[in-house]
């Protein structure tokens, strides 16, 4: 048991994770600019991160906030909406759910909670950030490109303190939209799942 | 009454007030619907379909449907139908009754009504013992449903009364109200402490289970909140830069404080990158030329004739009509610095052995002969009306009057090295002199004694300027080992700024270009509106550039925004060896240059003033009338004095937007009524011309 990671770094990971998901989906999307990013290695895969220091404040402020409410178990969900920066559509929705586990221990069920080494979690990570990579293959070609931006929606307890930039919200569901479940991780307390839905065009 | 409603109103205004996607506020509304009468049933009917838009759409994507939404609402609010009637009436019975008590046991009532319980009518007997455990939550959201009733104070008996239509209607009000964080007491379903009666007890209870059965129906955990971001997505930087994109002329700078002006405006972190021509519109040959720094063989007159001195030739090439022909060619002597006359038909040739010829252009005749009896070449000179100052290789400089006998009126020995460059302020109060000893010696006229001399430069200097703008502005460059640009306030002797050119400054020259591109309707549509602003200002701002020459490495034509430092524009190997002399043509834009390669140069560098005074002129510019609308109003009025003024006098008014800039330099009082005097007369050459 010990050698798993405990809750702050499992939180750690996580956060860790979600940056640079964000950023993979930004890119692979299109949001900003090929030119705004580099590349870097990362969970042995080379992975495309912005050097806008703009956005890469505003992410990192998000996320912060993120890590905060994952620290205490109050964030369960973090969602990405691809948005449509005329109309104010979501176009596309990068929900990742997390679950603690330790917290919810009758959704774990009866079985031990075996540990999971820190390589393990890694390989499913890359294996989740190898899935969203991929997607871009089956989702839709998001047209006039730069006229999209994005919110980041993070659902948490309603007990969760909450920064003043931080407010209620809509779920910024797409209707009638397809959605794509992705494979999952886990560390030693938390479960991240991952899954897309996009407006489905004919 | 009035007291007590007041205080509601202060109360709920700084409560939070439920948001449609929070659960954990939106049961309490519901709660309370779900309880009341028909009338208020409308309501609730309503916050249940709002509810549903996003719970279905949940339900669609995420979750299972679940279809017992309407059925479970049907069924809480089938009953009980009298209880908020009987409390809006109640406020008022009431009212007479408590006054003290009334904010809080209003809500406690309310509370009641959600618990089911019957008890409306005795609760006017609430302890206020009883008060602190009342969940927060609860209450404002009554004191929002009741308010219309409250201030009305009419009573409400009627099932069918309009003031529930009234309830209804405050609902988006509600919603409005953009402080809509749960706080965090409001979140914790506190059971009341241990201490509080069994009813505040089955209150509570029942609050509970009802906020499981709402989120439960909504789709959502619940505790949960569905928080978003609120500040934007910064935008992409390809749209931020887009401008820059375009025109390939704007980057920022962002790091870049100038510490000569506090009082740094955004637009001004903005520099213009220019695009010049970096292929000259014409070369000439230039057999025999001097390859030397010291010299000064290279003189352009304002009536567009250029005078070049190769060896012990001199020749005048007619910009107008191109025609090229020979002056005076001497036997023995090479001819070491030509310059024009302020009259611009005498042309001042100084020689190897330390004479000085005046000669006349229009009849090609030698007019005076002024020797200096220095035997030393004579490097330098500049004309100030009548008087001639000329710089000796020994280091003198001797004022000579063209018009007596006597020409020499004073000599001045403060350089130890050749002077190699020399200008008159435009005024004619100061002089400039560099020298091969290093020095900068700025010289008051009318003292005939050194105002000011400056070590600054590590090497000759040869290349100096007055700005043309501000008068008491002076640019000098220094040779090989110093290639420094400095800048002098003469008035004070203080350095303003300093341009590290990477070469050998040969020669300097002050230029202007116009940011008129940026105001093309086309592209101040894409632009975003502040910047569209700056480029519009833009579009009237003069930009003081610096262009200088020089040699290893490179051999380059370098362009330096004064305001900035910044080099904005270069051409590289605009020779195959140093260049030694250029001269700015009468109209500011093309720069002559001639080098060791023995080839004249032109150059185009900068925008042309005069073209500028004349779109000035025509108010009517379709640009600029885009530009004016696409402006706020304030900016608006501003801009179009501007317009006006620069239309009356161009370079007058970008030296008042200088002195604005620039505080560092101290300005003499007379500085506008000096530029104006010289922008006539640049004007009057223009109409010459």
């Amino acid at each position: 048991m010990s050698k798993g990671i405990d809750l702050k770094g499992s939180t750690r990971t996580i956060s860790e994770f979600f940056e640079y998901s964000i950023n993979s989906i930004l890119y692979q999307r299109g949001i900003y600019p090929a030119e705004d990013f580099t590349t870097v290695k990362k969970y042995d895969l080379t992975l495309m991160r912005t050097h806008d220091d703009e956005l890469k404040q505003y992410i990192r402020k998000i996320l912060s906030q993120v890590h905060k409410w994952l620290l205490s178990g109050k964030c369960n969900k973090l969602v990405l909406c691809v948005v449509d920066r005329d109309e104010g559509d979501t176009v596309e929705r990068w929900a990742f759910n997390v679950t603690h586990i330790s917290k919810e221990p009758q959704e774990s069920i009866t079985e031990e909670v075996t540990p999971i080494s820190q390589e393990e979690t890694q390989k499913q990570i890359r294996a989740l950030i190898r899935q969203i990579t991929a997607s871009v293959t089956f989702l839709p070609e998001l047209e006039n490109e730069g006229n999209y931006t994005f919110n980041v929606l993070a659902y948490t307890d309603a007990d969760a303190i909450v920064p003043l930039e931080w407010s209620d919200s809509s779920s910024k569901e797409i209707e009638d939209g397809e959605m794509v479940e992705f494979r999952s991780f886990n560390t030693e307390m938390h479960k991240i799942g991952a899954q897309v839905s996009y407006k489905y065009q004919q | 009454m009035e007291l007590s409603n007041s205080e509601k109103l202060a109360f709920t205004a700084n409560r939070s007030v439920l948001s449609l996607t929070s659960p954990t506020k939106l049961n309490i509304i519901t709660g309370n619907g779900a309880n009341k009468s028909q009338g208020l049933k409308r309501n609730s009917l309503r916050r249940t379909t709002s509810l549903n838009i996003r719970g279905s759409s949940a339900v669609n994507s995420v979750v299972k449907p679940d279809f017992n939404v309407p059925f479970r609402r049907q069924k809480i609010s089938s009953h009980k139908l009298p209880l908020l009637n009987r409390s809006s009436s109640f406020f008022k019975e009431r009212s007479g009754i408590e006054h003290s008590n009334k904010t809080d046991s209003m809500g406690d009532n309310a509370m009641k009504d959600s618990a089911g319980s019957n008890l409306m009518n005795k609760s006017t007997g609430t302890t206020p013992f009883e008060r602190p455990s009342l969940t927060r939550t609860s209450s404002n959201i009554v004191f929002s449903l009741n308010r219309p009733a409250l201030t009305k104070q009419e009573s409400i008996d009627d099932l069918n009364d309009p003031y529930f239509y009234q309830t209804d209607r405050f609902i988006p009000l509600m919603k409005s109200n953009s402080q809509n964080k749960i706080d965090p007491i409001a979140g914790n379903d506190d059971l009341p402490p241990p201490n509080a009666s069994p009813k505040a007890h089955l209150k509570a209870q029942t609050k509970i289970a009802f906020k499981e059965t709402v989120a439960e129906a909504c789709g959502f955990g619940a505790k949960q909140r569905i928080l978003q971001y609120m500040p934007k997505a910064p935008v992409s930087s390809l749209t931020r830069k887009s401008y820059s994109l375009q025109n390939r002329t704007h980057y920022s700078y962002s790091s870049f404080t100038s510490s000569s002006q506090s009082n740094t405006k955004s637009h001004k972190d903005l520099m213009r990158l220019r695009k010049i021509n970096t292929n000259p519109e014409k070369i000439l040959d230039a057999p025999g030329f001097i390859d030397d720094f010291y010299l000064n063989l290279l003189t352009w007159s304002k009536k567009n004739i250029l005078a070049i001195a190769l060896s012990n030739t001199l020749y005048l090439w007619n910009g107008n009509s191109g025609d090229v022909s020979l002056l005076v060619e001497y036997d023995a002597t090479n001819i070491t610095s030509i310059t024009w006359s302020d009259d611009q038909c005498h042309l001042s040739i100084g020689k190897d052995d330390g004479n000085t010829e005046i000669w006349d252009t229009e009849t090609s005749t030698l007019v005076r002969t002024m020797r200096s009896n220095l035997g030393v070449r004579i490097g330098s000179q500049s004309w100030l009306n009548t008087l001639l100052a000329t710089g000796s290789r020994s280091g003198e400089i001797q004022i000579n009057d063209v018009r007596i006998k006597n020409h020499v009126v004073s000599t001045w020995e403060e350089h130890s090295g050749e002077v190699c460059g020399l200008e008159y302020k435009s005024d004619g109060l100061q002089l400039a002199s560099g020298g091969n000893d290093n020095a900068v010696i700025i010289w008051d006229t009318r003292t005939s004694m050194p105002q000011f001399i400056k070590h600054n430069h590590n090497a000759a200097v040869k290349a100096i300027k007055w700005s043309p703008n501000i008068a008491n502005l002076l640019a000098t460059g220094g040779g090989q080992s110093d290639q420094y640009v400095h800048f002098w306030n003469t008035t004070t002797g203080n350095k303003t700024g300093s341009i590290n050119t990477g070469s050998q400054v040969s020669s300097l020259h002050w230029g202007q270009s116009y940011n008129s591109s940026y105001a093309s309707p086309y592209q101040s549509s894409n632009i975003h509106n502040d910047i569209k602003s700056d480029c519009y200002k833009f579009n009237n701002t003069l930009n003081r550039e610096i262009v200088t020459t020089g040699g290893n490495p490179g051999n380059a034509i370098s362009v330096f925004n004064f305001d900035t430092k910044y080099k904005v524009a270069e051409i590289e190997n605009a020779h195959e060896s140093r260049i030694c002399c250029s001269q700015l043509s009468p109209d500011g834009t093309t720069l002559a240059t001639v080098g060791g390669d023995e080839n004249l140069k032109f150059y185009k560098i900068f925008d042309s003033k005069r073209k500028n005074i004349r779109r000035n002129k025509s108010v009517v510019d379709t640009e600029d009338i885009l530009g004016l609308f696409t402006h706020n109003n304030d900016e608006n009025n501003n801009h179009t004095q501007d317009h006006e003024n620069t239309n009356l006098n161009n370079a007058n008014n970008d030296t008042d937007k200088n002195i604005d800039n620039d505080q560092e330099v101290d300005y003499e009082d007379d500085t506008n009524l000096r530029t104006t005097r010289v922008t006539s007369r640049k004007t009057t050459d223009y109409l010459i011309r």
